[in-house]
């Protein structure tokens, strides 16, 4: 097998490779992303899914104990769910932050269990270096 | 009356700059030469207009003119004098005057090095510098007016977000945008040697440096930004796959092959095609970047407002892809390479599967970061994807691009001979694979850790030993002593040595890298005062908790007392802040350095009954990442120093048979 035959087929080998873990990796990591309004329509068929729910925080719906959360999110001023977490909060969490939480929900509870939360800030429109997504 | 000013300055540049594309153009189908230096003359009027408006702009930020909308948005009378100015690029249109700045800044330079040199060249880099530059200044006038007036004049601004209040947004973005910014040069000088056809390596040679300039400030702000979010962000960690970090990570990848590839067409009149891709690509990414930056396009958590100008972006790209692809098109012929790859365990292959690798990792990130708008357009659901993704899909080709740091610069070229590899190899692969194995006796038993270990310390060895094989010759043919030696040695092979010493700090960087990611602990902690709670080999006992007040906020400060066994080994004082005007907290990280590990430590606040509830931190090795940085920057300024003419006859002293650092 001359130089040329040999590179090209470890090439051909990379590219297969990248295809392979970009899919695998798609697959694998991908999370569905909807706003409360639309995860409302859906929450019945996404119970114990790990999914990213968008929406605002209720004005006056912060509760913690130490490092407990619960608060309520909202769309439409009807559309709202029930969100526990644990954890550490961005500094730019609290009411009406736009915030982005991800984790499962429990339709029996009727509770959106969070183990991730972002957010940003509502009234400005500048760099939110927060909490990180993981 | 200064708003009006402003914007009529940038409409005369729209013009200036129109008038100087055509002129140029039309300069060099005629052979005009007085046309062409016209069409030159008209990017000084622009500098000139651009530095005016800018310094309106300026100058109503520092004196809070806020009869501009933008200084209301991003000031307050309140704020101190040096984040007023940096509210220049804190904004979205004013972010967009500095980088129109910068390359008319640089169009300017450009011009002036090359007054007697590549004059053929010059008219069409002159054509699509001012067409970059058009496009910033339509963004200007018709979708992010950074000379928008308010009405009524409000009495008090918005003032800069507190998160942002701290030297890094004085360092950071200018960084990154000097990067982005400057590999519009080398765009322009690939398409003007495609137009001209003039495609031997002048133009390669003519955007060398400016490519690794820009290179070094997208390193030096991208690391920035990694220390800001590390040290100041409290989250214990530095990299969170964000799509705004993604979208400087691209450009960065790119150039960087390109930086590799090039030497192999300077040297075998190879890959000439791929390096005009790649050059091309860099400049679509520096501009992708900025789009994903600004437009607000990707959810990020830099958030940035949906606006307009995501549009503007969008043409522009597709207008520069489709010209450069119709040019590379156009001159296929032109770009055949001038020799073939003889052999597969070769130089040449071994930078081969450098640029793939770049490339790839490149192409794994950029779909990671569109991916939520794709499946969004084509699904109607929006799938994010996020650090494990990346983690996954990266890891294998970032093992092999350390690994390669190793081989490149050593390994034969057309064709390595078994003695090649051995000489070269067979010490610093043995080396590498004793430390592992001590290691691994040591406990570190994360199988993917003793890789990059291992990869690291084989690049670190090679390195080494090309430093002191090539001074011993030194000392050996001219009789000097070893440092002297040494000086002399880098100082006749910038290239070569100082890419070497880029190596080391990339090689740093990577044991930084793998050890924090791998092997960090981390702890939830709630404690009574006078308490104290473990974590790795550290005590850590509360000792104090206040809370102080001034005029703009509240803070909380607590103290504790740091114990590694009996002895105490500093002090931690993590903060949290409560600015009055945001009704936002802050969180200001303690954080105690050791020589092998971060103690990381943050209040995240009292409980009702005094006790303190803090999140702990032992980051290992984490420091590696930034004194690797300064490592890579200090060997990019020795590559970028310009050479000096010596009269010394010793020829350079060279082991490997190589000249340059790829050859």
């Amino acid at each position: 097998m001359n130089g040329k035959t040999a590179l090209v087929a470890s090439i051909l080998v990379v590219v297969a490779a990248t295809g392979f873990l970009v899919y695998t990796g798609l697959t694998d990591n991908m999370v569905y992303y909807y706003h409360v309004d639309e995860f409302l329509t859906k929450a019945a068929s996404l119970d114990g899914e790990n999914i990213k729910v968008n929406g605002k925080v209720q004005k006056g719906s912060i509760n913690k104990q130490n490092l407990d959360y619960s608060f309520v999110i909202h769309g439409m001023p009807q559309n709202i769910v029930q969100v526990n977490y644990h954890g550490i909060v961005p500094d730019t969490f609290k009411d009406g932050s736009d915030v982005v939480v991800e984790g499962s929900y429990d339709r029996d509870a009727r509770k959106f269990h969070a183990t991730t939360l972002l957010a940003k800030c509502p009234t400005k429109y500048e760099p939110q270096n927060q909490s990180k997504p993981e | 009356m200064l708003a009006e000013v402003g914007r009529y300055a940038l409409i005369a540049a729209s013009l200036l700059c129109l008038y100087s594309m055509v002129v140029s153009v039309v300069g060099a189908r005629l052979r005009r030469a007085d046309l062409v230096e016209s069409g030159e003359r008209a990017i000084v009027g622009l500098l000139f207009l651009v530095v005016f408006a800018s310094s309106i702009l300026i100058y109503a930020l520092a004196t809070s003119n806020f009869q501009f909308e933008y200084v209301a948005n991003y000031t307050s009378t309140t704020l101190p004098l040096p984040y007023k100015l940096t509210a220049f690029w804190g904004g979205q249109a004013g972010s967009m005057l500095f980088w129109l700045l910068i390359l008319i800044a640089y169009t300017t330079v450009a011009l002036l090095q090359n007054q007697s040199k590549n004059r053929q060249l010059m008219p069409y880099v002159t054509t699509f510098l001012a067409g970059t530059c058009l496009f910033f200044l339509i963004m200007l006038l018709f979708a992010a007016d950074p000379f928008k007036k308010l009405s009524p004049v409000p009495v008090e601004g918005q003032s800069l977000n507190p998160l942002l209040q701290n030297y890094w947004m004085v360092s950071h973005p200018p960084s990154l945008y000097i990067g982005y910014v400057g590999l519009a040069v080398p765009f322009a000088f690939a398409m003007a040697a495609l137009i001209t056809a003039r495609l031997d390596s002048g133009w390669i040679r003519a955007i060398r440096k400016w490519t690794l300039f820009s290179w070094l400030f997208l390193t030096v702000g991208i690391l920035q930004g990694s220390y800001w979010a590390y040290i100041e962000l409290g989250w214990g960690g530095y990299w969170a796959w964000d799509p705004v970090e993604n979208a400087s990570l691209m450009p960065w990848l790119a150039a960087t092959a390109f930086l590799h590839s090039v030497m192999i067409q300077e040297k075998k009149g190879m890959l000439k095609m791929w390096n005009m891709i790649l050059v091309l690509i860099s400049f679509s990414l520096s501009i992708f970047g900025t789009f994903l930056t600004r437009s607000g396009v990707v959810s990020s958590v830099h958030s940035f407002a949906q606006s307009p100008i995501g549009n503007y972006f969008i043409v522009f790209m597709v207008i520069q892809i489709g010209v450069s692809v119709f040019f590379l098109l156009k001159r296929k012929k032109e770009l055949e390479p001038e020799a073939r790859l003889e052999s597969f365990i070769s130089r040449e292959s071994s930078f081969l599967f450098n640029n793939v690798f770049f490339l790839v990792i490149c192409i794994a990130v950029l779909c990671g970061t569109v991916f939520p708008i794709l499946s969004e357009l084509f699904t109607g659901s929006k799938v994010t994807v996020s650090a494990p993704f990346f983690n996954k899909v990266i890891m294998p080709f970032a093992i092999g691009l350390v690994l390669l740091a190793g081989i490149c610069p050593l390994i034969a070229w057309r064709k390595a001979s078994i003695k090649n590899l051995k000489r070269n190899f067979l010490t610093p692969g043995i080396i590498a694979l004793a430390g592992s194995a001590v290691l691994a006796l040591l406990g570190i038993h994360h199988w993917l850790t003793l890789l990059f270990f291992f990869c690291s310390m084989f690049v670190l060895v090679t390195v080494y030993n090309e430093f002191t094989k090539g001074t011993k010759a030194r000392m050996a043919m001219v009789d000097e002593g070893a440092p002297v030696a040494l000086y002399h040695l880098v100082e006749r092979n910038k290239r070569r040595y100082g890419g070497f010493i880029i190596h080391t700090g990339i090689a740093l960087l990577f044991i930084g890298i793998a050890a924090s990611s791998f092997y960090q602990l981390d702890k939830e902690v709630t404690v009574p005062l006078n308490d104290s709670f473990t974590i790795g080999a550290y005590t850590l006992k509360f000792k104090d908790l206040q809370l102080l007040r001034d005029p703009h906020k509240e803070l909380w400060r607590a103290k504790l007392e740091i114990f590694k066994g009996e002895k105490q080994v500093g002090v931690l004082v993590p903060e949290r802040h409560f600015y009055k005007n945001s009704e936002q907290p802050t969180t200001e990280v303690a954080i105690r350095p050791f020589w092998n590990e971060d103690l990381y430590l943050i209040l995240v606040g009292p409980t009702e009954s005094g006790a303190g509830i803090f999140k702990v931190y032992v980051n290992p090795f984490i420091g590696l990442i930034w004194k690797g940085g300064i490592i890579i920057a200090l060997g990019s300024l020795i590559v970028l120093l310009p050479d000096m003419k010596t009269k010394y006859a010793v020829s350079t002293v060279q082991d490997t048979g190589g000249e340059e650092f790829a050859g």
